[in-house]
Order: structure tokens, then C-alpha cells, then sequence
């Protein structure tokens, strides 16, 4: 691991100020960033090292004799040994480097496919993103795949106890999301990778609401692909990991084709690189994939059991203070068991939007809509819900300063 | 800041709820979602002589969508898909800075009353979303 400007000597104040975009106003009110389930925020330390690529060693990856390209090659083999080490990955060349979580599953399935056959079972729920749904529904229309849908209780929640009936000889991956990002549950990987694997099906985990809250153990959880998000983990835009066993990557095909990702080209054919590097076509996100090393390797150190009983704390207080809004339900379980602190939201006689404008007012940053998770909306019987997602460097603060502007928005819309 | 948004007419347009949510025997129905957000008008008309005779709709949207389509449920009836489209036309130049006299076609003067709209871009979608499922309709007609 390379030598930052980390402070690891953690209190929320001091957390506080590796942001440097916390020092700003919005509209005359101090910001209160509550959407860090869309995108999150950069610390100084993960700035300085894409800005420190930028300005000492920019150059391309791999194939370069110079010393720019020696030490560009070095610091993105660097970000691939970071990401191994944060999901504790097997070795480095388990790790693909994609432009985002969403690519990673469109990888996963496309390249998976390619070995299906028509009446194969692909089991994904109700609740995932459509980055997690849509590529698999996609690939069963296109091979003649069946899709069937896990689905969820009432309260949003997902409802396992079908999970032995769903998952079937005929199956051959479960796509699930590691954390929701509509109700902030955990998910039950455990119990889901103990069916699967018992049919031989692979399981998929999109881990981007995950990643955020603590290093990963992909082995631990026994899953057979783990991909997280760049921006929603304090690293940049256009970067994004998909964690694969070795052997796995070994066995698939590549998805994008191109340099990069050949062993030899003749007019005749074409010989792949084996393993991960088959997965690589093209010049990749070279500084991304540095600031998202940088961002890992942060996280890494972090005092996590103390952050956890922090954001504990905060949950608890949202928790008290949603459920004190009058006509509000929340979406999911009303606990802080087995969740991260996002939160989601429908108020009686209130559109999200309309919620999240109001707020706006007061510096606070929210997200209202589906949440880009339509299957579980038409199952709550919901258009949108307002949706609160806490980072590590909120304050009590700024959740008392929620709670107060739902107050208010609910006088001003109601 | 919202400031005008929820202060006044907006307000008032949407808790107005003017037209019936089906006809019996609808010419057109069309389905429009906001894919930004996931709102959706349901809408049903009739017509003749290429002149809407009657108009139900659905709304499942924010406030400004709402108001926007029971301004459009009170002003429609009797007019043609050239007139909806000057209708629209005209809303879209209103929310894209025009001056506000120069654009209020008659009998749409509370059209106005989304000027605040001007500069939240982002919603500009929630009010014009009725007009696109009436367009919609009237262009399959």
C-alpha cells in the first residue's frame, strides 16, 4: 500500500475536514449532503493522488518502456492490489477494473450468457436496481432464459422464504444486491449462496450500496462475483471493480474485444490473455482506477468498529426522527439491525419531488423518485419515495436538520 | 430557493382536480412516464372533427405535474392537435425565459402561474409531461 496524506485518527469532526467540498454553501445554507447512495464525496487524500498521477506520471498502462509508463503501470497495478485487499480477494488477478458497477453487471451477464441455454434460470429480486436487473432480463429475452423474481413483503423488505422453491436445478446465477438502495438492507447473502450453490448456480452480488460501509470479505461470503462503485465508495466517476474467482475468469469469454486484452493477432484469429486482463480491452480509467486505490486504501485503515457505533447512533436518530413526521412510512424494516444508514421514505400527500425541493431550501440534498428501482416501486404500490443516505462524515447535525425541514415541508405542501 | 413554487397558484391548480379519471368509451388512451422520476399520466380522450370532445386522465406525479394537467383538463376541450402543440410551444418558451405577456395564448392564462418553474430546469419535465401525453394521444389520432 502506497504512503498517503491519510488522517487516521478519527472523530467526526476530523473526518469532516478531508472533504474539502463540505466547506461550501447551498442556497445560503451550509450544505447538508444526504444522497451519498447516488454519489459520495472525495477525500483531500483521494484528490491528491489522481491529481498526483495527473501532474507526475500520466501515461498509458502496460505496454510502455518509458518511466512514466513504468510508474503509471505501477500505480494502477496499486489500485488493483487495494481493491484485492479491501474485498480480501484471493490475489490482484481477481480484480477487473470497469467504468462503473452498472458495466460490471452488463460484463458478469453478458459473458455468462454466452453459456446458457433456452429454459436456464436466471433468479434476481424484485428490489434490485435495474443496473442488477435489466442486464439479466435483457439476456433472458435475448437467450430464452427464464427470469424469475424473488420477491419482497410488504414493508419492502425481501421475503426469502421462497428462496428453496425459486432456485431450481435449471438454475444457473443469482443476482443480488449485497445492501438495498431503497431500504438499506443488508441481504441475507448466507442463506441465498447456500441454495445456490447447492444447485451449482453462480452468485452475483452487487455490492455498490455495500462497499461504502466497510471493508468486504468476498471469500467470507462465498459469493463468486462482488462488484462495488467508485463514486459511491469516495472515489472518482467512470471507475468501477468486479471481483471474480480466479478460475471463473480463467473459463469466460471476454466482453469488449480490442487491445489490451491479446496474447497474439494475426489476420487468421486472435488469442486472448488469459485470466482477468482478457476483461481490460482498451486504454482503461487509469486515473480513476488510482483515485479509487487511493479511496480503498482510506477506507481500509479507518477504525471501522468506531465508525460502525457512529453511524449507529445516527441511524437511531433518523430513525426517531422520520418516524416523528406525521404520514410518514418508511420503506423496509424500522431497525438499525442489519442495515446501513440509508433510508427511504413515502409521506402521505406528498410527492417526493416536491419534498426534495423544499428541502433544498435549506441545504439539504436529497433524492426523490424510484431510485432507479421500478419493480420494487410497483410492488410497494409507489411512484417514488424521498430517499436519505447518510455518508461517514454526517453529523447528528445534519439529521436533526432533516427532520426539521420535513417538518416544514410538510407545511408548506400540505 | 423554491420561493413561488409552493406559495401560491401551483398550489391552488393542483388541489383542482377538473377532469374525470376514464370515459366510457375513450377515442385514445396513452401512458407517459417522466423517466427522470417515474411520474405517469394515464390519459384518455375523445374526438371530433380532429377537436377533443372530452379528456380523463390519471396523474401520478408531483404537485407541478398535477397543477399542470388540471390546467390542461380545463382548457383543452374543444381544441386541435395544432392548437395543443401552440400550447405547448409556448409553455416550454414561457419556462425557457420568454416573457410572460408575450406568450400566454388565450384561455391558458394560469399557465402563468408555473413563471416560477423558470429556473429549476429539473423540473420542467413535471410540468410539461401532460402536454407530451396529450400531444401523444393527438398525434395517433
Amino acid at each position: 500500500m502506497t504512503e498517503r496524506n491519510m488522517d487516521t485518527h478519527w472523530t467526526p469532526d476530523s473526518l469532516r475536514r478531508q472533504f474539502p467540498i463540505l466547506q461550501r454553501e447551498v442556497n445560503g445554507q451550509p450544505l447538508c449532503y444526504l444522497d451519498n447512495a447516488a454519489t459520495t464525496f472525495s477525500p483531500q487524500c483521494v484528490l491528491e493522488a489522481m491529481a498526483g498521477f495527473e501532474n507526475s506520471c500520466r501515461s498509458n498502462v502496460q505496454r510502455g518502456v518509458h518511466q512514466l509508463g513504468a510508474e503509471a503501470t505501477e500505480a494502477y497495478e496499486t489500485a488493483r492490489a487495494s481493491s484485492a485487499a479491501y474485498l480480501n480477494a484471493g490475489s490482484p488477478e481477481e480484480i477487473v477494473f470497469t467504468p462503473g458497477a452498472t458495466f460490471a453487471v452488463n460484463l458478469a451477464a453478458h459473458c455468462l450468457g454466452q453459456a446458457l441455454d433456452a429454459g436456464d434460470e436466471i433468479v434476481v429480486t424484485v428490489a434490485e436496481h435495474h443496473s442488477n436487473f435489466v442486464p439479466w432480463q435483457q439476456l433472458c429475452d435475448q437467450r430464452g432464459l427464464q427470469l424469475k423474481l424473488i420477491p419482497v413483503a410488504a414493508n419492502g423488505s425481501l421475503d426469502l422464504g421462497q428462496l428453496d422453491q425459486l432456485v431450481t436445478e435449471r438454475c444457473r446465477v443469482v443476482a443480488v444486491s449485497h445492501v438495498s438502495n431503497v431500504t438499506g438492507s443488508i441481504t441475507d447473502l448466507q442463506a441465498i449462496t447456500q441454495v445456490a450453490h447447492h444447485h451449482d448456480a453462480l452468485v452475483f452480488v452487487d455490492g455498490a450500496q455495500a462497499a461504502p460501509h466497510g471493508p468486504v470479505d468476498v471469500q467470507a461470503l462465498g459469493v463468486d462475483f462482488y462488484a462495488l462503485s467508485g463514486h459511491k465508495c469516495y472515489g472518482p466517476t467512470g471507475i468501477g471493480v468486479l471481483w471474480g474467482r480466479k478460475q471463473l475468469w480463467d473459463e469466460l469469454p471476454p466482453f469488449l474485444t480490442g487491445g489490451g486484452m491479446v496474447e497474439r493477432v494475426t489476420a487468421q484469429g486472435t488469442r486472448y490473455l488469459p485470466g482477468n486482463r482478457r476483461f481490460e480491452a482498451g486504454t482503461p480509467p487509469i486515473a480513476q482506477a488510482v483515485g479509487l486505490g487511493a479511496a480503498l486504501e482510506w477506507l481500509t485503515v479507518l477504525p471501522w468498529p468506531d465508525i460502525r457505533a457512529y453511524e449507529d447512533r445516527l441511524m437511531r436518530l433518523m430513525l426517531e426522527g422520520l418516524l416523528s413526521v406525521d404520514g410518514l412510512t418508511l420503506i423496509g424494516e424500522a431497525s438499525t439491525e442489519q442495515r446501513v444508514p440509508i433510508f427511504s421514505f413515502d409521506i402521505n400527500g406528498c410527492h417526493s419531488h416536491d419534498i426534495c425541493q423544499v428541502l433544498d431550501d435549506y441545504g439539504v440534498a436529497l433524492r426523490g423518485g424510484h431510485h432507479c428501482a421500478q419493480p420494487l416501486m410497483d410492488a410497494l404500490g409507489l411512484v417514488s419515495t424521498t430517499r436519505a443516505s447518510l455518508g461517514m462524515f454526517n453529523s447528528e447535525q445534519e439529521v436533526r436538520t432533516l427532520v426539521d425541514g420535513l417538518h416544514r415541508a410538510m407545511e408548506i405542501l400540505r | 430557493m423554491s420561493g413561488g413554487l409552493y406559495e401560491g397558484g401551483i398550489k391552488e391548480l393542483a388541489s383542482q382536480e377538473l377532469a374525470p379519471r376514464s370515459l366510457p368509451h375513450p377515442d385514445k388512451q396513452v401512458s407517459v412516464d417522466n423517466p427522470f422520476c417515474g411520474d405517469r399520466v394515464d390519459l384518455e380522450i375523445n374526438l371530433e372533427d380532429g377537436r377533443i370532445t372530452a379528456l380523463a386522465q390519471q396523474v401520478r406525479g408531483c404537485m407541478l405535474c398535477t397543477a399542470a394537467a388540471n390546467v390542461m383538463a380545463r382548457s383543452a376541450v374543444g381544441l386541435s392537435a395544432s392548437e395543443i402543440e401552440q400550447v405547448d410551444n409556448s409553455l416550454k418558451a414561457m419556462l425557457g425565459g420568454q416573457d410572460i405577456l408575450q406568450w400566454t395564448p388565450p384561455g391558458w392564462e394560469s399557465l402563468a402561474e408555473f413563471e416560477p418553474v423558470r429556473r429549476h430546469k429539473s423540473r420542467h419535465g413535471c410540468v410539461t409531461l401532460p402536454f407530451r401525453a396529450l400531444l401523444e394521444a393527438l398525434s395517433s389520432a
